[in-house]
């Protein structure tokens, strides 16, 4: 299970990296509501990585 | 390129040329230019070129340790038996943070596709905030690969997962309702 959590953090990682690479690219092409929508996709994953490694519930 | 004469006789002479002199000549010769800096405006290698020409310089200037330097022995060095890492990393570890750091370069490196001056500063910005969040995230990523200690159980990883998760599912499933309905 854990190996399994560890391949989803990479893909989440690498995903956000995608996201937020296409909300750089629709910046470039004036489409600035994709390119918030992919920013915030980006941001949310990375968050989602983030809690996946070290939970907010396990330091209190 | 006289600089590295200087280096190691007369270090403060080395770096006042290599490092003061250039940084102000080349703000001298941006601002004699003008408007004439900016030639090639649609031509996004040259600008990435300059920039990673720019980032050697400044690593190739950062302090190094001199040859015969031992850090232990230095005099204000408190005694005592060497810390241990709290953790070792894996071999697999590198190659995990070599990857996540190409992936988090791919955005600032699109930045420079960006032609008009404003939108390109703007996506410059927030190509480095989001190559910065990137590799923080991604070197605690690679170095938790593969550990056991100090990580808590997978249920409980998963289920402070769920939120963000299910807050991204219900984002895609907006876009692509509005992607549908456009």
């Amino acid at each position: 299970m854990s190996k399994v959590i560890d391949a989803f953090s990479i893909l989440l990682i690498l995903g956000a990296s995608l996201a937020f690479a296409v909300g750089v690219a629709a910046l470039g092409e004036r489409r600035d509501l994709a390119a918030l929508y992919w920013l915030a996709i980006g941001g949310l994953v990375l968050r989602s990585a983030v809690e996946l490694l070290r939970p907010r519930s396990s330091s209190r | 390129m006289a600089a590295p004469l200087f280096v190691n006789e007369r270090p403060l002479v080395g770096r006042a040329l290599g490092i003061f002199s250039f940084i102000g000549l080349s703000l001298l010769t941006w601002v004699l230019l003008g408007a004439g800096l900016v030639q090639n405006p649609g031509d996004p290698l040259l600008s990435a070129l300059g920039a990673v020409a720019f980032t050697l310089y400044a690593l190739g200037w950062g302090s190094l340790r001199r040859r015969d330097a031992v850090p232990e022995d230095g005099p204000n060095v408190i005694p005592g038996q060497l810390l241990q890492p709290r953790i070792r990393p894996l071999r697999r570890t590198p190659v995990v943070f070599g990857v996540i750091l190409a992936a988090a370069l791919v955005p600032v490196f699109l930045a420079f596709r960006v032609v008009e001056t404003e939108r390109a500063l703007f996506a410059h910005a927030v190509a480095i905030l989001a190559a910065i969040l990137t590799i923080t995230v991604g070197a605690r990523v690679a170095l938790s690969v593969g550990q056991r200690k100090g990580l808590p159980p997978a249920a409980e990883r998963l289920n402070a997962a769920a939120v963000p998760l299910a807050l991204l599912a219900l984002v895609f499933g907006l876009g692509f309702l509005w992607l549908v309905v456009r």
